[in-house]
């Protein structure tokens, strides 16, 4: 395989493009593999590639019933941050962004990881205090944080809303420098080639479509490509998690599958140059610039349950209020598309990386919100804990069953109704 | 190419004929009134209006509509400028200012032009394989290497500029119902909307273009037309322009965009500049047209290459020749008539038809005009000239026994393609309603639901004008019989449709454009091909095909067949990407309509804000609700005013308003039973005229809210909750009796509005009411002691009044009607005047309570259990209550929980702040043990007191020597965890 | 936009509406053991098709709704009052 590097770019170019090739492999299913993952998006993905570096493991399917990456993979804001507070979030999305940060070397592959500042915008005094709590927790525990006053503010993202007549005038914000965005496709392309690179087996349209198991195990999988048996088996199939939780007749997840909705302008000149973010009074919005010009932004979930991967109005209209009222400017920029993605919303809002009920099950979902950010740490965790069968300290609470033992990872406070936890 | 204006021919179709100016690039042209600004461009032969997105390459108009990818211009300066405008749909105003974009210094001579030279080494998806590290090796780590090359990549990226300025227009939002919508206004659309409205039905037929009539526009007989338009006066017909249907969504619910009036002619009549309907009808017609493709051929996109159909309508409806020497390359009939008109208005016309023969009739009409036709032909690749960018040679491909083979050249000043149709099926695949390949009209088409969504005309794949028409009226004929199946066939033509995706001759090097906008050729497809991205889905990610302003109208099946024939495998195999909305691009401002600045939400204000507000009350947010944050007098910040507010009140006498609180009448004869089970404390025995403390846990055991509930009446309870959650509590309230208890006889009625409220604090508050009662008696301690509650006059306002006190001090709640509540607060405040007194806003409120350890939002965040906060007294072991059986699991009953606690400076003359952590000594690099919620200067206790939670509470840290660290405001403090109940544990002061 | 036919009000949009959750959750009683609370706050069925679910007609007359769904389609194929007497005294109304 042809390594990636501007020297091969340039040499490509004077023969045609004929020394690149296919960038992960299109092999049969085998009858059986040491380690089965279904789902080829991120998770499922750099699992595959960090089971195969960080373990050696490689006979290795990883299972896609469309194309890889085809889902939230490709239908995200891109946002990767790691300014979460509780233990457990904190030290995992730490891990993912250090994992970020040098990810396009590891892979070989430009993610086009882009460290631009993701800024937390807050409006009234007293979201100071809540911000700051945040500030020094992230502090303390080894991340960086910084907070912006409004006049900070006004000079590094000048096309904000410093209007007097803004309903909710911007005081400041609580700034993480080592945030940004990314290229989300390539993240899964980068991950499938490496992967590949390393004797993973991609399987793309070779949908799940039977589980067999016994009292203890999975015994074989059945496939629209024939049946397949595996020592392990791994999920991570964020929107669908509980069909196929319930093919395995596992019964009921602490998970719903909600519409999240994903919003982009046509192109235009650089004019953002960080990733915003505006909450108050019940609103909620994000915003930042592709490296193509777009800007793209999202809001929250649609409310109900969904698997359509299309969304309704209400949600199109509310954000776009949000867009004005975070930069009024945008006004004549025009919306060029709005899509959908199914997400796994839980019961805390936080993941599972977890054993099962069965032994050679595990299980890799509920990611809410942040799958996209997460993916290389949750590749690199659920690697770790299906090659070791024990989950690391870090994401010991992240099981299924915490909600039995009262250990809630509730970053919102929002409780039990997934709905809430956007 | 140079484009004149040719004399219309006589009709009674009347359309405005007078000379407009506008400036392109500063520089004054004339158009005519209805011109586009393509059509005024072209009539100035201006050739080279846009630059494409990634090597600049110049290009001109190359449709006649929304499928546009090549003259993209801003219009309009400073706060009115709008970028990435296609200027075939916008319509030339008087005055109208077009910038070209995306070139530099001009679009004429774009410096950006250079890539293009550098092209071969930009083949699709070249930055995912560069520019993470130190070139040529891509040496280093992390990100600042990407960071530096993103700098200047973004900088070549974007199309146009947009404002800086906000948006001065307004857009308005309309909520739209018709029985019947049809969508486009061409010969479907407007035989659909006659139809339909024969029934009766109400009907609506939306136009995207400023003018009705679709392609009767760009014909040039308009008789019928006429005799139709007339017949749309019918008053169950409305009739939109300028309006797009941008999506369709659930339930038939479309989304259109009118735009209603251009600033330069309306801005004194404040009309929206445009209005967002959400419409929703009973039954939707699709008579949005097809779109003619072009194919990829080597510099297929030089200015001067157009499609067919876009030179008939600047032909017909703009009275515009495209050129003298046209070659037209097409692959079915509908080519012809445009040839035939052409050459009639005075142009030297060929045609090459990929077809190896065509049907009598068209070739005797050709021969006899003198056309010359070259069957089993196409372009293999279109030049400029020596100084011209634009078209002046073509090298013609004939069919030979091997496939296409290099046959000579041709000279022309214009070329017109057309490769077959694109039915606009772009809504119905909005709903994910199937999508099918046509081999036979090498065409997607979409059937709709068949129920409420149906295609006609064109749109469904009718491609002559009388099927079209039949089609429309067939909607509503199949509605009549229901299983007749008669409707109209897809087709149309004489001889059929050859498919023509791409003329690639070995001899002939050059980019062959898919999307031309985004500069995705052929090659990048092939190179998808070779990487493996052989999926649509891969495929558009990986070269952006279809991925520009035009969201690939005109170039996603060039793009799928390429990858077909890559794969050997059929188009149908291949598949299609779903489109998605918008169909074409809208502005955010419409969406948003006038929910903007101080309209973006709603400002609830108490009925006591204008009373505070004279009062010299400064207000904060607190949600959606302004409240009085502190009354300063003169000179005062708020740190002065709050502990001069604070210390007024619990010396004498404060008053403060609590409007926002949310109250909810719990009335029937099992509310007493409800709130038994939805407080965790014993309500059954409240006796009538008390109220009670009472905290709400949720389904799984944690504080869901807290407040005071009072026994009006044997049945009738008024229940107080947090500002916050008053709605939330109503919500849930009400599902509980309807949902999960309909047994009980209980009603719940939301009063927050109704109902106003102050609360009067301080050892002076008993004496200041007795003065306001007609018995001095009626304020005793007997009458009203405390927790009481009862119905009053004071000074003849009726009242309810509870001896309730959130500050600790001897203090009441004041409950009345809204309309009274400023002559109350008048009233009161009056007879205040008598005491040493003051107004308190919420910051002295939470000074009070901060000193009391009672508990608000900042501590019950919805992560608390009730014995966090030192309440697990009040969960009765008793009775059954909401989220008993949860908040008893292992991990919510661990004794190093995080719990509320006092928090005192060892060093009292220290200040800090909330947001602060608290840590053992030393240990101050993992997660912290603890953390502060509020803070506040006590003047009671004379220093810097807070709230916070720390794990173990107050019984794990005795031994510990805990620090506060705030590294935001390098505060690091000594301090001292203390008991929440900070100022007078006891509560004597309650008594008075 | 999803159109709910209230049984009070007509159809309308369903921004008027609150989307609640699972309908078809049995809460156990307020004093049984802690599993059983477990499963009805915490797992989810979390249907593909279709599921009756709760909604509120928030911003119009309050009721609580039953909605027959479908999860992949948004089709509504029944609505009904949530309180059962209320929904047996309508229907007998109509």
């Amino acid at each position: 395989m042809t390594r990636f590097s501007a020297w091969n770019v340039i040499k490509n170019g004077f023969t045609g493009q004929s020394g690149w090739s296919r960038q992960w492999r299109d092999p049969e299913p085998k009858s059986h593999y040491d380690i089965v993952i279904v789902g080829g998006g991120l998770h499922g993905l750099a699992t595959a590639y960090y089971l195969a570096k960080n373990f050696k493991l490689t006979n290795i399917a990883v299972l896609e019933k469309g194309w890889i990456g085809g889902g939230n993979a490709g239908r995200n804001t891109t946002i990767i941050r790691s300014n979460y507070m509780l233990k457990g979030n904190r030290e995992f999305y730490e891990k993912s962004l250090k994992l970020w940060e040098n990810l396009s070397h590891e892979l070989n592959y430009n993610v086009m990881f882009s460290q631009r500042s993701h800024i937390g915008l807050y409006h009234t005094a007293n979201a100071l205090d809540a911000a700051s709590r945040r500030y020094n927790i992230m502090r303390q525990t080894g991340s960086d944080a910084e907070i912006w006053s409004r006049s900070d503010l006004e000079k590094k993202i000048p096309h904000l809303n410093y209007a007097h007549d803004a309903r909710f005038p911007i005081h400041g914000a609580l700034v993480q420098k080592r945030a940004g965005t990314a290229r989300h496709d390539a993240v899964a392309w980068g991950y499938a080639r490496a992967a590949d690179k390393l004797g993973v087996d991609i399987i793309q349209q070779c949908e799940v479509i039977g589980i067999k198991r016994n009292a203890r195990k999975i015994t074989q999988i059945e496939t629209s490509r024939g049946s397949i048996q595996a020592d392990k088996i791994a999920f991570a199939v964020a929107g669908n998690t509980s069909r196929l939780w319930q093919m395995a007749e596992l019964g009921n997840l602490p998970i719903e599958s909600h519409n999240l909705q994903a919003f982009v302008t046509e192109p235009i000149k650089p004019l953002l140059d960080q990733v915003v973010v505006f909450g108050v009074a019940g609103a909620h919005f994000y915003i930042s610039q592709s490296d193509k010009g777009g800007m793209v932004f999202g809001g929250d979930i649609d409310w109900y349950k969904s698997y359509a991967q299309r969304g309704n109005l209400p949600i199109v209209q509310d954000v776009a209020e949000c867009a004005l009222s975070v930069m009024p400017c945008l006004g004549r920029v025009k919306l060029l598309r709005h899509w959908s993605g199914v997400v796994d919303m839980s019961m805390d809002g936080s993941f599972f990386i977890c054993k099962t009920p069965l032994d050679n099950l595990y299980l890799n979902a509920g990611w809410n919100y942040g799958g996209f950010k997460a993916s290389p740490a949750s590749g690199w965790y659920f690697a770790d804990l299906i090659a070791n069968d024990r989950p690391d300290e870090i994401i010991k609470n992240h099981d299924l069953d915490r909600f039995r033992r009262g250990h809630h990872i509730d970053e919102r406070g929002a409780g039990a109704d997934p709905k809430l936890h956007g | 190419m140079k484009p004149r204006r040719v004399s219309p021919p006589i009709s009674n179709y009347k359309i405005p004929d007078y000379d407009i100016n506008f400036f392109w690039n500063g520089k004054k042209l004339t158009a005519k009134k209805g011109d586009t600004i393509a059509s005024g461009l072209l009539a100035n032969q201006q050739d080279i209006i846009g630059r494409s997105f990634k090597y600049h390459r110049p290009r001109g108009v190359m449709s006649a509509g929304v499928e546009e990818s090549g003259a993209l211009v801003t219009i309009g300066d400073g706060a009115y400028t709008e970028p990435n405008i296609s200027a075939p749909t916008e319509q030339i105003t008087e005055g109208l200012c077009v910038y070209s974009q995306n070139a530099w210094p001009s679009v004429r001579f774009d410096i950006g032009s250079i890539l293009n030279q550098f092209s071969r080494f930009l083949a699709a998806g070249f930055y995912y394989k560069m520019f993470m590290g130190i070139p040529p090796f891509e040496w280093g780590r992390g990100t600042s290497i990407w960071m530096f090359f993103e700098h200047f990549i973004r900088k070549a990226a974007g199309l146009g500029r947009a404002s800086r300025l906000a948006d001065p227009d307004i857009y308005e939002h309309l909520n739209t119902h018709t029985d019947i919508l049809v969508i486009g206004s061409g010969p479907a659309g407007i035989r659909a909307a006659l139809t339909a409205a024969k029934s009766g039905a109400d009907v609506l037929l939306v136009e995207q273009d400023f003018l009705i009539g679709g392609s009767y526009l760009s014909q040039p007989d308009k008789i019928e037309f006429i005799e139709l338009t007339e017949q749309l006066t019918a008053k169950n017909i409305t009739i939109l322009t300028g309006t797009t249907a941008f999506g369709l969504y659930d339930d038939e619910t479309v989304g259109l965009i009118e735009r209603v009036s251009d600033r330069h002619e309306n801005i004194t009549q404040k009309l929206p500049r445009q209005r967002f309907h959400i419409c929703r009808a009973e039954k939707i017609i699709l008579a949005t047209g097809a779109i003619e493709r072009n194919y990829a051929f080597i510099n297929n996109d030089l200015p001067g290459i157009m499609t067919v159909s876009s030179a008939r309508t600047y032909l017909n409806r703009h009275h515009l020749l495209v050129g003298e020497q046209i070659i037209i390359s097409t692959n079915n009939d509908s080519a012809y008539e445009t040839a035939l008109e052409l050459k009639n208005a005075g142009a030297n016309v060929t045609i090459l038809d990929a077809r190896e023969q065509i049907g009598d009739n068209l070739l005797q009409k050709i021969v006899s005009n003198q056309i010359h036709l070259y069957l089993g032909s196409a372009v293999a690749k279109a030049e400029n000239g020596f100084n011209s960018a634009s078209i002046k040679k073509i090298q013609i491909a004939e069919l030979g026994k091997n496939g296409w083979q290099s046959a000579g050249s041709l000279r022309c000043d214009c070329l017109l393609i057309s490769a077959g149709w694109s039915p606009v099926i772009h809504l119905a695949s909005h709903q994910g309603f199937p999508i099918n390949w046509s081999e036979e009209n090498a065409c997607f088409y979409s059937s709709g639901n068949s129920k409420t969504i149906f295609l006609a005309g064109s749109a469904a794949g009718i491609w002559n004008r009388q099927g079209c028409i039949q089609s429309a009226i067939d909607i509503f004929n199949i509605e009549a019989n229901a299983n007749d199946s008669a409707h109209q066939k897809m087709g149309g033509w004489d001889t059929p449709i050859k498919p023509l995706y791409e003329i690639r001759l070995a001899s002939l090097k050059g980019k062959a454009f898919v999307d031309p906008q985004h500069d995705v050729t052929a090659s990048d497809i092939r190179l998808a091909h070779q990487e493996g991205f052989i999926s649509v889905e891969h495929m558009k990610r990986y070269t952006t095909l279809g991925m520009a302003t035009d969201q690939g109208k005109m170039g996603n099946i060039i793009g799928l067949s390429i990858m077909a024939d890559a794969l050997n495998a059929p188009i149908s195999e291949v598949g299609v990407t779903r489109f998605r909305p918008p169909y074409t691009s809208i502005c955010l401002g419409a969406l948003a309509g006038r929910h903007r600045q101080s309209h973006f939400k709603p400002i609830r204000r108490t009925p006591l804000d204008q009373w505070s507000l004279r009062h010299s009350a400064i207000m904060t947010e607190a949600g959606l609700w302004r409240r009085p944050w502190y009354y300063p007098e003169k000179g005062e910040d708020l740190n002065k005013a709050y502990i001069r507010e604070a210390t007024t009140a619990r010396r004498s006498l404060g008053i403060c308003d609590v409007s926002t609180l949310g109250k909810i009448m719990v009335q029937g004869p099992d509310a007493t039973e409800f709130l038994n089970r939805i407080y965790t404390n014993p309500f059954a025995k409240l006796p009538i005229g008390k109220a009670r403390y009472g905290i709400i846990l949720r389904d799984d055991g944690m504080v869901f809210d807290d407040g005071t509930t009072w026994r009006l009446a044997e049945n009738n309870y008024l229940m107080t909750t947090t500002t916050n959650n008053a709605a939330s509590v109503m919500t849930r309230l009400e599902e509980l009796l309807q949902v999960r208890w309909p047994q009980l006889k209980v009603h719940v009625t939301s009063v927050t509005d109704q109902w106003a409220g102050c609360a009067i604090a301080g050892p002076n508050a008993r004496n200041l009411l007795t003065n306001c009662v007609d018995k001095p008696d009626e304020m005793s301690h007997e009458a009203l002691p405390f927790m009481g509650v009862k119905q009053i006059y004071l000074k003849n306002i009726p009242c309810y009044i509870a001896r309730i006190s959130f500050s600790g001090e001897l203090a009441f709640e004041v409950y009345v009607p809204s309309d009274y509540a400023p002559s109350l607060m008048q009233m009161i405040w009056q007879n205040a005047m008598a005491f040493d007194s003051c107004l308190y806003g919420l910051e002295a409120l939470g000074t009070m309570r901060i000193e009391k350890g009672h508990v608000t939002g900042a501590e019950l965040d919805g992560r608390t259990t009730i014995d966090d906060v030192g309440l697990g007294r009040m969960a009765s072991a008793n009775k059954d209550f909401i989220g008993k059986s949860l908040r008893s699991r292992q991990m919510l009953a661990s004794p190093n929980r995080p719990q509320l606690v006092g928090i005192f400076p060892k060093d009292k003359s220290k200040k800090f702040s909330a947001g602060g952590l608290l840590n053992e000594a030393g240990k101050t690099n993992s997660h912290p043990l603890g953390w502060v919620t509020a803070v506040t200067y006590s003047p009671a206790l004379g220093h810097w007191i807070a709230l916070g939670f720390i794990e173990g509470g107050l019984q794990n840290t005795k031994d510990k020597q805990i620090i506060l660290t705030d590294e935001l405001r390098a505060n690091f403090l000594d301090i001292e965890i203390v008991s929440p109940h900070m100022y007078d544990p006891e509560g004597t002061r309650l008594h008075g | 936009m999803i159109q709910i036919i209230c049984p009070f009000c007509g159809k309308r949009d369903h921004s008027e509406f609150s989307y609640g959750g699972d309908g078809e959750i049995t809460y156990p009683a307020l004093d049984a053991n802690e599993e059983s609370w477990h499963d009805a706050v915490f797992l989810r069925e979390n249907i593909y098709g279709r599921q009756i679910e709760t909604w509120q007609h928030i911003h119009g007359c309050r009721s609580w709704l039953l909605v027959d769904r479908d999860t992949k389609t948004h089709e509504i194929f029944s609505v009904k009052l949530a309180h059962l007497d209320w929904h047996i005294l309508l229907e007998k109304n109509r």
